[in-house]
Parts: structure tokens; sequence; C-alpha cells
């Protein structure tokens, strides 16, 4: 579905997101419109992950932790979107708290893929991909802190992007790792993706996307990804297909390094399990949240963690307060810092010499739910979260297409990724 | 091999023994991925922290403080506009 095309009522929406129950994309359906305003998505119907808090209506996280929390407030971008006159539908499932990136890990309702029901969706934010798949909703809003927008975007079919750090504000939902937590949108079409990041930039982002082509154009292949020892044949066939044509219509292809992408999943994992486990200690059962029972403060808190958290959740925890603790800090977590500087000096240098880089999404294409994931499956999408950079998904045959751009050049993605989406056949 | 059980009560959770082996696991593997990283001379490097290369700013503005019966709505225990919980002092 997009944007211009959304002509429906309320109810019709609702409906068709109700017959399609049987996909698990959402938590929570919107019961009744409650928006009248008008703007430039007005009566464009959209959903929001579960971690992204809604006035009034149910935000879990997909975590048994959080199934009654109800906000009293809208996050940023859910105001932004109602002040626009869009309609929110609904809240999507995801990876609980959004750490996984099978999006198999939700507490209660798991999305399956729409592509072939066997299949993972790719998480974290799994449902929103799968509503946007299946035409539920024009738009989805999503939370990438490692690649959590892009990877369900690969393996559903869509346009998942991830805007530079900071660039929207992620108030008002869930924090995982603060250092990296982005707000993204899912979409149909590059376009529409545009437009929405455009208007939660509150104007720092331009809307209209150059439909000038890619002549002239410098896209650097970084050859540390293509040399990826898991990057799948098929992948990388697909992949190298889509660099060929773009070559054919005038952009110029030049091989670039990032010598030290080899450290990229280690310097993620540390820094993102401490930031995580730091992020969680507020989910006490207190104040808000599952309680469970307990005769004292400590057992409280205690049962509450134990009892809410799934495995998911509890192993994070424990590795980043491990991480945190005086064994953990020095010997890796300070190293991992230092190494993410020398990631962003990386990309800086790679900016010099081209004007965006392109790559595989994922390793590989989405893959049997029966199988075991791959620890490395996010290790083409953590670089752009560990540097702060926009970054898009865009669907090529049947692989993710990723493009990344320097900071605050997201008009520079957008043009050459709208270039992609036309040679995979898209909109 | 990281002590789980004393990491685990740091960070307020009881574990059974599946979820230990699970966690040690997790430790483990993250410890065998950095291995490379610790070789490399890191000595002149600055952490990074917090992104500073993509910083954008917003407009500070004023917003009125939470109302108290916003804040206890969600809480399991409350009475006369308190969270209730067990007694801390002996």
């Amino acid at each position: 579905m997009r944007i211009e095309e959304s002509k429906k009522s309320f109810s019709d929406y609702k409906q068709q997101i109700e017959g399609h129950e049987e996909y698990g994309a959402f938590v929570t359906i919107a019961q009744e419109q409650d928006n009248q305003s008008s703007g430039k998505l007005q009566g464009v119907p959209y959903s929001a992950k579960d971690n992204i808090c809604t006035k009034g209506m149910r935000t879990t996280a997909s975590s048994k932790s959080l199934q009654d929390f109800v906000p009293y407030y809208d996050a940023k971008v859910i105001a932004l979107l109602r002040g626009e006159g869009a309609l929110l539908m609904g809240k999507n499932t995801m990876d609980e708290l959004a750490l996984g990136s099978t999006g198999l890990s939700g507490y209660g309702k798991v999305a399956v893929n729409p592509r072939d029901k066997n299949l993972v969706p790719g998480g974290s934010t799994s449902g929103g991909a799968v509503a946007v798949a299946l035409g539920d909703v024009a738009f989805a809003m999503g939370t990438d802190t490692g690649g959590s927008v892009r990877q369900p975007a690969a393996y559903c079919g869509v346009v998942g992007v991830k805007p530079t750090y900071n660039v929207i504000s992620v108030e008002g939902t869930i924090a995982a790792v603060s250092s990296m937590d982005t707000i993204g949108v899912l979409a149909s079409g590059v376009e529409d993706s545009a437009k929405v990041v455009s208007i939660l930039s509150e104007g720092k982002i331009a809307d209209n996307v150059n439909q000038e082509g890619v002549k002239g154009i410098k896209i650097g292949i970084p050859k540390e990804y293509f040399a990826y020892e898991n990057l799948a044949p098929n992948v990388k066939e697909q992949v190298e297909v889509c660099m060929e044509e773009l070559k054919a219509q005038g952009a110029e292809i030049v091989e670039v390094s990032l010598p030290h992408f080899a450290h990229s999943a280690a310097v993620y994992s540390i820094i993102g399990t401490a930031e995580v486990s730091s992020n969680l200690g507020k989910i006490d059962g207190i104040r808000f949240g599952y309680r469970g029972d307990g005769e004292s403060w400590d057992e409280i808190i205690l049962n509450s963690r134990s009892e809410g958290f799934g495995i998911a959740a509890k192993e994070r925890v424990i590795a980043g307060t491990y991480f945190l603790s005086e064994d953990g800090y020095e010997t890796y977590l300070i190293p991992a810092q230092k190494m993410r500087t020398l990631i962003i000096e990386d990309y800086k240098k790679a900016f010099q010499q081209v004007d965006c880089l392109l790559t595989p999404t994922m390793p590989t294409l989405a893959y049997d739910k029966t199988q075991k994931s791959n620890d490395d499956e996010g290790i083409f999408t953590v670089d752009a979260n560990l540097v702060g950079i926009p970054a898009i998904s865009v669907p090529f045959k049947d692989a993710g297409v990723q493009i990344m751009a320097n900071a605050n050049d997201e008009a520079k993605m957008f043009q050459l990724a709208l270039a992609v989406e036309k040679l995979g056949g898209g909109q | 091999m990281v002590e789980i059980e004393k990491i685990a009560q740091i960070a307020f959770l009881k574990l059974d023994e599946d979820e230990k082996a699970i966690c040690q696991k997790k430790i483990e593997n993250i410890k065998k991925s950095a291995e490379a990283m610790l070789q490399e001379d890191l000595s002149a490097v600055a952490p990074t922290t917090k992104l500073t290369t993509a910083l954008s700013y917003r407009e500070d503005m004023v917003i009125p403080p939470s109302k108290r019966d916003d804040l206890l709505s969600n809480c399991k225990n409350a009475e006369n506009g308190a969270f209730v919980v067990p007694k801390i002092v002996e």
C-alpha cells in the first residue's frame, strides 16, 4: 500500500488487519479512530513497533515484563504523526524488548514471514515489516539499534530505513542501547519512507527524492563485506548484479576498505549488552510492569525481573552486567569503545572517497524457522549504528541491498536507493 | 569462566540451570569474538562513549511535570497517592 493510495476508511483497514491475524503482525489492534487532524498524512494508516509509547494503548515491547503497561503519553514520533493526521492502526509484534534479529523471541504473539510462513520474518521490528509486506498499513514505525528495521525489511521484501543517529527524537521509546538506538521507518517504497522520515525529522531531511538517477554518483564497495566467510553465494550474486546495472547507468563503482570491520560484531555485542543491562535496570516491577511476589523489596525486584524477562533479555543483561563489572570493564568494554572510534574513522575515510556504500543487508536470505540463527546475522547492519550514519535496505530480486551514506546525507542515500528500487522492479 | 551466579545477583536475576548455561555461553562467545580486537594496540585511541559525528540538536522545551495519578497508573500496588512497597528499614 502506498501513502498516496491510502483512501479507505479506518474500519476497512481494521477489517483487513483482523483478517490477517494468522500472520501475527499485531500485539494490539486499535479499536477506534482517534485522530481527526489534517496534515500531510491525513487518513494514512500506519502501525508502530510495540516499544514506541502510545498514549492509552498498551505498549508491551513483546515482553511479559511490560504486558500490561499503558503509557500516559505519546512518544515524540507518535505525536508528530498524530499531528499530520496519520491513523494509528495498532502496535506491532517484535523481538522481546528489541533484543534479537529473528523476530521469534517475543512473548505471546510472534510474526510470520508473508513470503513463506516457514521462514523467519527477521527482527526485531518483525511485525512492522510483515504488516507493510501484507499491505495492511502504508508504513510502520520501528527502532533500529543494530539493524532491527533493515533486517526484517530485507527478509520480508520491503524498504527499511534508519536515518542518521539522533535526527529523529527517540523520546518515548523503550531504550535498548542508547548510543545506537534510532527510530526507523518501514514502507513499501523508497519515496514513502523518505516522506515519513522527513516529517519525523521536523524539517532536517528533505522529503523530495532526487529522481536524476545515478550518473556521476560514486558508490563504494567495501571489500571486507564481500569477503565475509558466511556471505551466501546467492545473495552475493544478486548484489553484484545490482552493482553492474548501476554501473551501466553511469554510477562509478569504487572498491573501498574498512580495515576494522572484523571487530564490529564484538564491539557491538560488548557495548550493546552493557547499555542494555543498564537501560533494563528500570524494569523492577515497583513503578510499572509485571510485579512478582515477594516479602521484601529485593525479593519483589528479583522475582519481577526473573519472571518478567525471557531468555533474550536475561542473556544480554547478564553479559552486559559482566562487561560493566570490574573484570569486564577494563578488559573488554574500554577496548570496545576504543575500537568503535577506529571503526568511525574508517567510515569517515571511506566517505572522503565515495558518496555512498553499497552492501548486502543480510549475509543470507530468510531461513527456516527451525534453523539456529547465525550469531553474526547482523554483521552487515551494525556498523551504521556504531558510526551513526544513515542506512536503508531496498529489495532487489530476493535479497535486500543496503545503502549507507555519510552522516546527515540522507538525500544521496535516498537518491541511490530509488535507483536500486527501480532496477529491482519496485515502485 | 565468569561466575554467572555472582553476576546474576548483581543484575537482580534468578536463573535456572539451563539459563545459566545459555548466559555462560553468551559471554564466552562474545569474549572469543573479541580476541582479535584485544591484540590490537589501542593505547593511543580515545574511547567513543557517545556519538558526536552525527549530533543533531533540538530546541530546549519546557514541558509540564507528570501528574501523580499518571505516574501511579501503571503501578500494581498504590495507596494514598504513593507506591506501596515492603518495609526496607528494620
